[in-house]
């Protein structure tokens, strides 16, 4: 599904990403955890193509193509989806107007039929009744006035109707309480399936108590240090990063 | 009554104003009223209120004052549930429906004051015709004024607006112009007796080679209340003039609007609101949207006077500037000679977040969507209280299509 390989990446002139190589396959769910300025939400920002981050060399891969020869939307369109860590807030445009728009122009850009008015509201519906959203809110400008965990269940749901291949989601769990971090969970959960690829960007281990993944890595200074299984992230948990340099800090 | 020979032409360096013939008042209102004009010329920028509009390329060109128009149905909009008067350079078009107007000139009452301003004597001097809206009681449908221009014509028309006291009612103007280089210069006059309530829509949706100049001049009553609301997107040059009386006690007006504009236009909204009463209440809000060398010029000038104490008056300017060709001249005023008073104001200009169309893209609009989208956002709560579905329907349309225009969309 995605190959990164030796990717150099550079922020305002300084190198974040320093030969990072990575390959999530199909059905796969991946966790990349790391000390604070490790350079993951770096990692997650040059795949999905933001401004001013600038892959300087190597290669990224997205089911066969060169995903840094795409745009952001075309990436989007391609099956990519970022969950950010901090959704902006878009005052004068409902969330429901705006991810009916995403949706078909997404499905526009994959050959499949715009949903109609009708289909559209019920596939929404579904979604958000499922991560605990009323209609109400859909109908509120987008992620206005919305509270940290609300807007983090509000990229689940964008997440869930836009149904994208690939996921990458920075912090998704950052700023929730235990119950909102269980919504979430069961939202990324439901995303799963052969055909998926996840890759969870995270500071801490608890998210990974609902969502396990099959991989997880350790990313420090650019690159991928330690790549194992489930077992690597409960080790985090109980020494933190200070084995990769990091004073005790991580351990929630 | 055409007191103006229809071969007659307008032009303006060197002056040439047709002959004005009748008798009577009215006549001899309307031949002082191009005495002043051939006076005072057409407003220059050493006039502080002219300070940021030239009103220089109209010198460049000639005028007839009356067009051989052949409108058709088609073309023409409608808003579900208004009545609707067309109007084809400055007369009434009976074809589409009627209205009283100006051309019977016993309607109009009293000869009109003496304009003290160029644009409105030249328009007094040359006005034909108009509509003449008088209400009493609650006037149950909207009025949509449909004012159709065509290439080369200076159409001048007067429009008399009265609401007796306690009258309500909804007028929708809407300007749209086939062919260039045609001048729209449009006086409405508007008078709100005590407690009346007028909601007023204007379109501007001029041709892009036209040349559109309007003053909306009102007198509030006492607990009288003015809305308003423009959207400004056609002409290659626009000025669109307010100058509001607050007459009696508790008076109130609302005025909102919004100029986008792309390719050299030039959008100029010049308001005046005169608190001369008692807790009288004034808020505005003016947005423009420019892109491409497009300029927009706000004015505001919210005047308090001796004894109008406890009045309440806001306004606020906010841009947005697509890119770095486009030019944004604001310009809120205060002058306040009344103690107890509560007035602010205040000017934004901006660019769109990059922040928010990367957040936009990533979900998979276009460049071009994503920042339409937020063009959108940025003008919504202009319609978002419109209380007429249909209407603010149809001007939010005007807007999202201007605002795909200016992103670099398709119509």
């Amino acid at each position: 599904m995605l190959e990164i390989r030796n990717l150099h990446a550079t922020v305002q002139g300084k190198e974040i990403l320093k030969g990072l190589t990575l390959s999530i396959g199909a059905g796969e769910v991946h966790a990349i955890m790391g000390p604070n300025g490790s350079g993951k939400s770096t990692l997650a920002n040059v795949l999905a193509g933001r401004d001013g981050y600038e892959a300087t060399s190597g290669e990224v891969l997205f089911k066969g193509r060169n995903l840094l020869d795409l745009d952001v939307s075309e990436r989007a369109a391609a099956g990519l989806f970022l969950g950010f860590q901090y959704p902006v807030e878009i005052p004068g445009i409902s969330s429901i107007n705006f991810l009916k728009a995403a949706v078909n122009s997404v499905r526009e850009a994959r050959g499949e039929k715009p949903y109609d008015a009708v289909t559209f509201l019920k596939v929404v519906r579904e979604k958000a009744a499922f991560m605990g959203m009323s209609d109400e809110m859909l109908k509120r400008p987008l992620n206005v006035g919305f509270s940290g965990g609300e807007k983090k269940r509000h990229e689940i749901v964008q997440m869930l109707t836009l149904d994208p291949s690939m996921a990458l989601l920075d912090e998704s769990d950052s700023g929730l309480d235990i119950d909102a971090l269980k919504v979430v969970a069961k939202g990324i959960n439901a995303l799963r399936g052969p055909d998926k690829a996840i890759l969870m960007i995270t500071h801490y281990q608890r998210l990974l108590d609902h969502v396990v993944p099959d991989v997880v890595h350790v990313m420090k200074d650019g690159v991928i240090l330690r790549s194992g299984g489930r077992e690597l992230a409960e080790e985090l948990e109980t020494s933190g990063y200070a084995a990769y340099g990091e004073k005790e800090r991580a351990a929630s | 009554m055409t007191t103006v020979s229809d071969a007659a032409e307008l032009r303006l360096s060197p002056l040439a104003l047709p002959e004005i013939g009748g008798k009577g008042e009215w006549a001899e209102a309307r031949r002082s009223a191009a005495r002043r004009f051939a006076e005072w010329g057409l407003p220059g920028q050493r006039l502080e209120r002219w300070k940021y509009t030239s009103l220089q390329p109209l010198t460049k060109l000639g005028f007839r004052l009356q067009g051989d128009a052949a409108v058709e149905e088609t073309g023409l909009p409608d808003i579900p549930g208004s009545e609707r008067v067309v109007f084809v350079n400055g007369r009434l078009d009976k074809r589409f429906g009627t209205v009283p107007t100006l051309a019977e000139r016993s309607l109009a009452g009293p000869v009109l004051p003496e304009a003290d301003m160029a644009l409105e004597a030249l328009n007094m001097a040359l006005a034909e015709d108009g509509y003449v809206l008088d209400v009493t009681g609650r006037r149950e449908k909207p009025l949509h004024v449909v004012h159709v221009a065509t290439s080369g014509v200076a159409v001048n028309q007067r429009n008399i607006v009265r609401l007796a006291p306690g009258a309500e009612a909804t007028l929708i103007e809407t300007f749209i112009g086939e062919g260039a280089d045609y001048w729209v210069n449009t006086v409405t006059d508007m008078a709100l007796e005590r407690g009346a309530k007028l909601t007023h829509f204007k379109r501007q949706g001029e041709s892009k080679e036209a040349f559109h100049t309007a003053l909306a001049s009102l007198t509030l009553a006492g607990d009288a209340h003015y809305e308003g609301l423009v959207v400004m997107t056609g002409s290659r040059l626009s000025r669109q003039e307010f100058a509001l009386s607050l007459m009696g006690k508790r008076a109130s007006c609302r005025l909102r609007g919004v100029s986008l504009g792309g390719q050299g236009q030039h959008l100029d909204i010049t308001v005046t609101v005169d608190h001369k009463a008692p807790n009288a209440r004034s808020n505005q809000l003016f947005k423009s949207v420019l892109a491409k060398k497009a300029r927009s010029v706000f004015q505001g000038l919210v005047k308090v006077g001796h004894g109008a104490i406890g009045t309440d008056a806001d306004q606020k300017s906010e841009n947005l500037l697509l890119d770095r060709s486009a030019e944004v001249d604001t310009k809120p005023e205060l002058e306040i000679f009344a103690d107890d008073v509560a007035c602010s104001h205040g000017a934004t200009v901006g660019e769109l977040d990059e922040a928010k169309v990367f957040y936009l893209m990533q979900r998979g609009l276009s460049a071009q969507a994503a920042r339409a989208l937020l063009v959108e956002g940025f003008v919504a709560e202009l319609f978002d209280d419109v209380a007429d579905a249909a209407i603010a329907s149809y001007l939010r349309e005007d807007a999202e299509t201007a605002a795909r225009h200016l992103t670099g969309g398709a119509a």
